[in-house]
């Protein structure tokens, strides 16, 4: 199995996040704020076609509108396997910070 | 629809839509411009543009590294086997590097040579608009070039809207004087104008009206330095010899350093009525003349107004028809068909042409070796492109590979290069006369041309090695069975290339040296050894003047015993003379002639050997006004059977000027001129005022003693006036300094050729002789004795070098034969020097050749065989 590069972790649980709402702008959005580092379409579009093609997020189009210059919107949802490596990524982190709290750090520092 | 505001810039978001992967859908374009519209809302359209120009831009090189990152992993593994193959076999690398480098540093030489005869007076900044006046008028018999007269100018500036501005100049010899002794300077008088047409800005001084003032001057950087040292010199005074009084010049201005390629070579500028007075405006007089017009394009009409203007008066003043021609300045250097009075140094495209010739062959010959090495170098690696085929390795991919070690191999060389090149470059400035720098960053074109030329230089060498490499088949490629078929032929064919341009250059050496101790050596008709040129024009313009000085410095230095004698002519030997164009008598035939003002002693002093008749002799005091002493030449071209007291006037029509000369003796033709002219018809006779511009002095005491003997004498007589001297067989000499220089290039380049086609023929010799070594060791086991290895090895490649002076001849026979229509005494072109040549090169392959072959023959048998 593929491992998950950092950004393509964050892209999954943005659009697990937003739900319904997961398309371009908005994940754009909510990665930045995880990150606290702006990704742009160029880069994150490399990140949605890599998870599609590695079947953890599917696409569907929504309705043109008049805004957007007339293009649809694309929306992501995670499907199956996305939402297990989630999990496994998630336990991964765990276990990596197991033992680590907050106050730990405070502890070294001071 | 969207208000145009709203919309995101067009050209940014095609570079965003290019620069991602290629699968993309709208959903894409839809984001960005709906933050796009969300950022104009907020922030404002300004800040939005910018946003998305930045990200447009920064998406560039991200998109490259990964779309390319593979194949430039790929290309940093070719080049760690290309490294690899290199350490592994320095023998063949050093011969490929070296051969290589020496080819593109004989480029990057003759790069700068074009590069600064391209550029010459590229430094003005008007340089398209600066154009020299010429009028020619036919007088029906010849055509005379002539320069506009003075007022011209004016007019050209007042009527002719076209024309922005004009300067006449003369060139100026003059000897100026500082401090100590004085100098012979060259230089202009010009109008002031000069400065504002052409491009000599001043470091020194101030540019506005610098040469308004009669008594104003301005020197070069050099000029001033050999004058007054480092200091300033502006204010100073600077004394200029005009008509043998020293005028005191104020010095207003020093220009900065001039580029060396500039046609308008000069140490000084004055005003032009400084030197000329009033009398410059005399319209009898005619001034060289340079236009600025207003742009470009006013070269044409302007033109077009000549015959109704100003080309009438010409026709007028010189009683034929007339016309003015305008030459552009730029270009002029290279352009073989104008020249001007005021700029005589000239360059010739036909030497752009041969060395550049000559720097490719080279460098092909390079190429050649590094294409021979790397396929006879390619058995050893067919496992390698074996296995990389086998691992999914397109013919594209090895095709690629191979190209890059060579282009790897160039670039290699290239560093080397520089160091070669810089060490060529101070013999190259000597031998072409320049002073050119390695200067690679002064503009890009440098960079450029090596770039280009590197990358060339690895494609055409890895050219035919990729072809072989990538067509093969991969199981060939293990059974190590493989054929070359066609590789034979081809190299064969690239090694007779190599020795046929050496065989060229070697014979064109030596025919040139032939040429050279032909004309050095050959009996001039006059005696050049031990007699000192001493030129007087430097001692006074005025006649009287440098007639009493010449007899004084006569009378006084015939009393040294070391001094056998002294004569004085108006034109001096090995140069030209003064032309004459007279009419025969019968028809329209023209009679050109030679002529020369000499003193009693001349022919006895130089030796000439009279045919008939007598010298001129002090004895007959009418010989100063009435007699002509002329050359075999002259008599044979004008058929006269008992020439001693004809007249001349009797041979011409309209020449007042000698007609009641008479001829008193002939003189055996002796060569005035170099060799490479014909000798004319000429005429001697005496100075009715005998005034000189050169003293031929005869001694046959020491060199060094006679110098100083002369030196002190003059330095009495004129304390003034700088001495120079020079010795007659030098100054013979002098006239072949080109063809010794080109001489020299020429049999570099051949050694160079040489040593790179030998260096490649040793390699692949090698290669050979441990293909076969095994077959050597059992033809040894039966009984072959060493010559007969030597000869097997070597018999292949002495066949080729047979065959290339074959091929070579030729072409070499054709070029040697238009070199020496350049010269009118020229050496016959003899098959012996063909067999030389073809002789050396044969000598030196097989020498190389045999170097491997004797080795190979010489092993025990049984290492050889064993081995595997």
């Amino acid at each position: 199995m593929n491992e998950l590069t950092k950004l393509e972790e964050v892209v999954m649980i943005a659009i697990w996040k937003l739900g319904d709402e997961a398309y371009g702008v908005e994940i754009k959005k909510k990665v930045k704020e995880i990150l606290e580092k702006e990704y742009f379409y160029n880069t994150l579009y490399t990140a949605f076609h890599q998870l599609v093609r590695k079947r953890y997020i599917t696409k569907h189009f929504g309705e043109p509108t008049s805004v957007r210059g007339g293009k649809r919107k694309v929306y992501f949802q995670l499907t199956k396997s996305g939402m297990n490596v989630l999990e496994k990524a998630f336990e991964r982190q765990r276990r990596i910070w197991a033992g680590v709290s907050r106050e730990s750090f405070k502890k070294e520092q001071a | 629809m969207l208000s145009k505001k709203l919309r995101p810039p067009r050209i940014a978001l095609w570079l965003l839509t290019r620069m991602c992967f290629p699968d993309l859908d709208e959903g894409f374009e839809g984001d960005i411009e709906e933050d796009f519209e969300e950022r104009v809302n907020t922030l404002g359209r300004k800040k939005a543009v910018f946003w998305l120009w930045i990200h447009a831009l920064a998406a560039v090189p991200k998109f490259f590294v990964q779309t390319n990152r593979w194949r430039f992993y790929m290309f940093i593994n070719y080049l760690k086997v290309a490294i690899r193959n290199m350490r592994r076999n320095k023998g063949y690398s050093f011969i490929n590097i070296t051969g290589l480098s020496l080819g593109i540093a004989c480029c990057m030489l003759v790069f700068f040579f074009v590069q600064d005869e391209k550029t010459y007076d590229r430094f003005h900044e008007n340089l398209d608009r600066i154009y020299y006046m010429e009028g020619y008028v036919d007088l029906g018999r010849f055509a005379i070039g002539v320069s506009p007269e003075p007022s011209l100018a004016g007019r050209m500036r007042d009527e002719f809207p076209e024309v922005e501005n004009a300067v006449r100049m003369k060139k100026e010899e003059l000897l100026l004087k500082n401090e100590g002794d004085a100098v012979k300077m060259n230089g202009f008088s010009a109008d002031p104008s000069f400065l504002d047409i052409f491009t000599f800005p001043l470091a020194l001084g101030s540019g506005e009206g610098a040469l308004d003032g009669l008594s104003s001057i301005i020197l070069t950087d050099k000029a001033s330095r050999i004058l007054f040292g480092e200091k300033n010199p502006v204010g100073e005074t600077v004394s200029l010899n005009i008509r043998d009084e020293y005028v005191d010049f104020i010095v207003s201005g020093v220009t900065q350093p001039i580029p060396d390629n500039t046609s308008l070579r000069f140490d000084f500028l004055v005003n032009i009525r400084s030197v000329r007075g009033e009398e410059v405006e005399n319209n009898r007089d005619s001034l060289p003349t340079f236009l600025l017009l207003s742009d470009k394009e006013s070269y044409g009409p302007l033109i077009a107004k000549f015959p109704q203007t100003i080309d009438k008066d010409l026709s007028v003043r010189y009683k034929g028809k007339g016309a003015y021609w305008l030459y552009p300045l730029a270009g002029y250097h290279l352009d073989s068909k104008n020249s001007s009075i005021v700029l005589p140094e000239k360059g010739n495209i036909a030497y752009i042409y041969i060395l550049s010739g000559i720097a490719m062959l080279i460098l092909l010959t390079a190429c050649i070796n590094t294409t021979n090495l790397s396929i006879g170098r390619f058995l050893n690696r067919m496992k390698e492109v074996g296995m990389r085929k086998v691992l999914g390795a397109q013919r594209r991919q090895i095709a690629r590979q191979f190209l890059f070690e060579s282009v790897v191999l160039s670039v290699f060389s290239l560093g080397l290069a520089f160091i070669v090149s810089a060490l060529l470059m101070p013999p190259f400035n000597f031998l072409v006369g320049k002073e050119l720098t390695l200067n690679i960053f002064g503009n890009p074109l440098p960079g450029i041309f090596l770039f280009l030329l590197t990358i060339c230089v690895g494609c055409v060498a890895g050219a035919y090695p990729s072809l072989i490499a990538s067509r093969s088949q991969s199981i060939e490629l293990f059974r190590e069975r493989f054929k070359l078929s066609g590789k034979n032929i081809f190299s064969r064919a690239l090694i007779v290339f190599q020795f046929a341009a050496s065989i060229f250059l070697i014979i064109g050496t030596l025919f040139m040296d032939k040429q050279i101790n032909f004309m050095l050596s050959r009996d001039l008709g006059y005696e050049s050894e031990k007699v000192v040129r001493i030129p007087l024009e430097n001692i006074s313009k005025d006649i009287k003047r440098n007639q009493l000085f010449f007899a004084g410095y006569k009378n006084k230095i015939k009393g040294y015993s070391s001094i056998k004698s002294v004569c004085g002519a108006k034109y001096s030997l090995s140069s030209s003379w003064m032309t004459y164009v007279a009419y025969m008598d019968e028809g329209e035939k023209r009679f050109i002639f030679d002529r020369n003002y000499i003193d009693h002693d001349y022919i006895g002093v130089l030796g000439i050997q009279m045919l008939q008749g007598r010298n001129f002799s002090r004895e007959f005091p009418s010989d100063l006004t009435d007699s002509a002493v002329v050359n075999e030449k002259f008599v044979e071209e004008m058929g006269i059977a008992d020439p001693i007291g004809k007249y001349l006037g009797e041979f011409f029509k309209e020449s007042s000027d000698f007609a009641n000369f008479r001829i008193i003796g002939v003189v055996k033709d002796f060569n005035y001129e170099s060799l490479s002219k014909k000798i004319s018809p000429i005429v001697l006779q005496l100075n009715k005022d005998e005034s000189y511009d050169y003293a031929y002095v005869k001694f046959s005491g020491s060199i060094q003693e006679t110098i100083k003997i002369l030196e002190r004498e003059y330095k009495e007589l004129a304390p003034h006036i700088p001495f120079e001297f020079s010795f007659l067989d030098e100054q013979v000499a002098l006239q072949y300094q080109k063809e010794k220089k080109w001489k020299s290039i020429i049999s570099w380049a051949s050694l160079f050729a040489v040593v790179i086609a030998c260096s490649g023929l040793f390699g692949l010799t090698l290669l050979v002789v441990t293909k076969r070594t095994k077959e050597i060791g059992i033809r040894k086991v039966l009984g072959a004795p060493v010559s007969s290895i030597v000869r097997l090895i070597s018999r292949e490649f002495i066949w080729l070098v047979a065959l290339a002076n074959l091929i070579a001849w030729p072409v070499v026979y054709y070029s040697t034969h238009k070199f020496l229509q350049n010269y009118a005494y020229r050496i016959p072109i003899d098959i012996w020097t063909f067999l030389k040549a073809g002789f050396l090169a044969l000598l030196i392959a097989f020498l190389t050749v045999s170097v491997h072959a004797v080795r190979a023959g010489v092993r025990n048998p049984v290492d050889v065989i064993k081995y595997e």
